[in-house]
């Protein structure tokens, strides 16, 4: 499906309930500047001792940008732990004190007009920045929000991110495990509700190649799907985090999926104007495309 | 209005859906979802039901109707000959 908000396929080692615990835990009493210090020290020393990891964010990279090399993809795994600083920072903090983070918005006029067609909305962004914090912004802007997550490695850790978007008063749409989750979703918008995924990891059966820069990658086509079949508008996004810790939040542009004819074709173009959006963003921080699966496209 | 056999399933089934068995080995007793059965996933089901809506002009909104009709080949037959359908002229 048009991906989900689950987390990067790390070791499993480190995606524990406990861990998560932890990272709460010292996010409420330690300095959020001296966590971030450590926490890109600790990335790039997990990067360097994961050689095979840093290759596979390498090739990724190179699909935006041809000159982008293995420091950018160990800067990586630096920019990755300072954005779980911040989002144990930000999600042990209140709902107002938390939305200072969020610097700049800009496009938030398109979630109204959304609003208003009264069908929903598919937000869709990519693993980049800290895209969890838009739910926050919908939630805090008086939308009915729903993230989209595949099962985590553990049932407890799967609880344990939904109990925390739940205190922003963000929803959790588990999918994977329920043959119908498709069907669930697609009344979800009929209610109205604000839907948010993420696209930019290839479905096992339902994806399909986009041009980037650089190459080609896969990107989920559920999504589309279901915006075709609800006629909910699908909405791009990013969080990108700024020099100064603040985030800038882009809203783009809604994107209305009808036929194009084959369904092959009607995805492949809604995929491509979705890349075209995103691409720009990604391209320029690329080190906050937290993509550590291979997402680059087979030659055809 | 025609009865919809065994042959508009499996069609229903082949044009909408991932399948990962050759449509003449679905018979009435096949399952849709699950160990032992088509293998459908939830994007098939979403995509069988707009099928069934573009074919037949029965629209599933329930999830809980889509997993009571979806059970097997034969208990979707069934239930798309139960269901009222729009005329043709409609």
């Amino acid at each position: 499906m048009a991906e989900v908000f689950n987390s990067a396929p790390h070791s499993a080692r480190l995606y524990r309930a406990a861990l998560f615990d932890l990272g709460a835990l010292l996010a409420r009493v330690f300095p959020l500047a001296l966590l971030r210090v450590l926490a890109a020290w600790a990335g790039g020393l997990y990067a360097l001792t994961h050689p095979g990891r840093v290759e596979v964010v390498r090739r990724n990279l190179l699909l935006l940008d041809s000159t982008l090399g293995e420091m950018n993809a160990r800067r990586v795994y630096a920019e990755f732990g300072k954005t779980l600083v911040d989002y144990f920072h930000i999600g042990t903090r209140s709902q107002q004190k938390a939305m200072h983070f969020i610097g700049e918005i800009d496009g938030d006029n398109h979630l109204r007009a959304a609003q208003d067609l009264g069908k929903g909305a598919l937000i869709v962004t990519a693993h980049f920045g800290l895209f969890e914090l838009g739910g926050l912004l919908l939630a805090w802007q008086g939308f009915d929000a729903l993230v989209l997550t595949y099962p985590e490695p553990s049932a407890a850790l799967t609880r344990w991110r939904a109990d925390f978007r739940a205190r922003w008063k963000v929803g959790t749409l588990e999918v994977g495990a329920d043959s119908f989750a498709f069907l669930q979703i697609a009344e979800q918008l009929r209610q109205g509700k604000f839907i948010a995924s993420l696209i930019d990891r290839p479905h096992p059966t339902d994806s399909t190649p986009v041009t980037l820069p650089h190459g080609r990658a896969l990107f989920s086509t559920g999504i589309l799907l279901l915006a075709e079949h609800t006629g909910a508008p699908v909405i791009p996004a990013t969080m990108v985090r700024r020099r100064d810790g603040s985030y800038h939040a882009q809203i783009f542009a809604p994107i209305f999926v009808t036929s194009r004819g084959s369904r092959a074709d009607t995805l492949g173009f809604y995929s491509q104007q979705i890349a075209d959006t995103l691409a720009p963003v990604l391209c320029a921080h690329p080190e906050q495309w937290y993509q550590f699966v291979p997402v680059a496209a087979p030659e055809p | 209005m025609a009865e919809i056999t065994l042959d508009d399933v499996r069609k229903l089934l082949v044009d909408n859906c991932m399948l990962r068995v050759a449509p003449e080995k679905i018979t009435p007793d096949t399952t849709l979802f699950g160990p032992g059965s088509l293998g459908l996933d939830s994007i098939d089901a979403l995509q069988l039901t707009v099928g069934i809506e573009k074919s037949y002009g029965i629209a599933i909104k329930d999830p809980a109707v889509a997993k009571e009709a979806f059970q097997g080949v034969e208990t979707l037959r069934q239930w798309l000959n139960r269901q009222p359908r729009p005329s043709p002229s409609a």
